[in-house]
């Protein structure tokens, strides 16, 4: 009885879950870290805010745009993408780690003892971008 | 020892069209389409499944070919 209702349900978690998951974690992250900088360095600021209402408003924008498209009732992964999906994820990871060491040996080699915050913020920025972008492209093969 | 299927003449001989065969088991077209050309071998959930949507014995869906060596 109980798995028969949830069945009922299907279709409609399926269809606005992702949605709703989406924008709550981006309007949760946007409040905490503006929380955490009131609470650290006393000082209120927009800039997440805004951020996150722009990223909801596009998102949301894409996703309705994307519903609309649809006209099947396949769903967005099975199996064989969560397969690519997470082989994929383990090539990146495994490329970046090993970039990062010749980056490390490199800058070692050079007699550098510190290496620049912003140098290791744009490596982790590009991880997040090209993986972003491979996983939209892994998951239409 | 590769796996081969008789996914697409099964199904063209019953008459069914890829898309509502991927729909009835929850999986996408491209997948779909990966597994009738033997591109890709479904987990064993999912060829229990094929099997049952057909109603046949397994053997009759899979063929497990030998590799001469």
């Amino acid at each position: 009885m109980k798995e028969e209702k949830f069945e009922k349900w299907m279709p409609f978690i399926e269809r606005w879950v992702p949605l709703c998951m989406g924008l709550f974690v981006t309007a949760g992250a946007a409040v905490v870290a503006t929380y955490a900088i009131y609470i650290f360095q006393d000082e209120f600021i927009w800039d997440f805010i805004i951020a996150a209402a722009i990223v909801i408003v596009a998102y949301t924008t894409y996703y309705l745009l994307k519903l609309k498209r649809k006209k099947d009732y396949t769903p967005e992964f099975d199996e064989r993408t969560m397969k690519n999906v997470f082989k994929f994820f383990a090539g990146v990871s495994f490329v970046f780690i090993f970039l990062f060491f010749i980056f490390l040996g490199g800058v070692t080699l050079l007699g550098y003892h510190t290496v620049s915050l912003l140098h290791l913020w744009i490596f982790a920025l590009l991880y997040f971008f090209i993986s972003g972008i491979g996983l939209f492209i892994v998951k239409r093969r | 020892m590769p796996v081969k299927n008789n996914i697409k003449k099964i199904r063209k001989e019953r008459g069914i069209k890829q898309l509502k065969m991927a729909e009835d088991l929850q999986v996408t077209r491209q997948t779909f389409t990966a597994i009738e050309n033997n591109k890709y071998n479904p987990s064993l959930e999912l060829a229990l499944k094929i099997v049952n949507y057909f109603n046949v014995p397994i053997d009759e869906v899979f063929i497990l070919e030998e590799v001469k060596r």
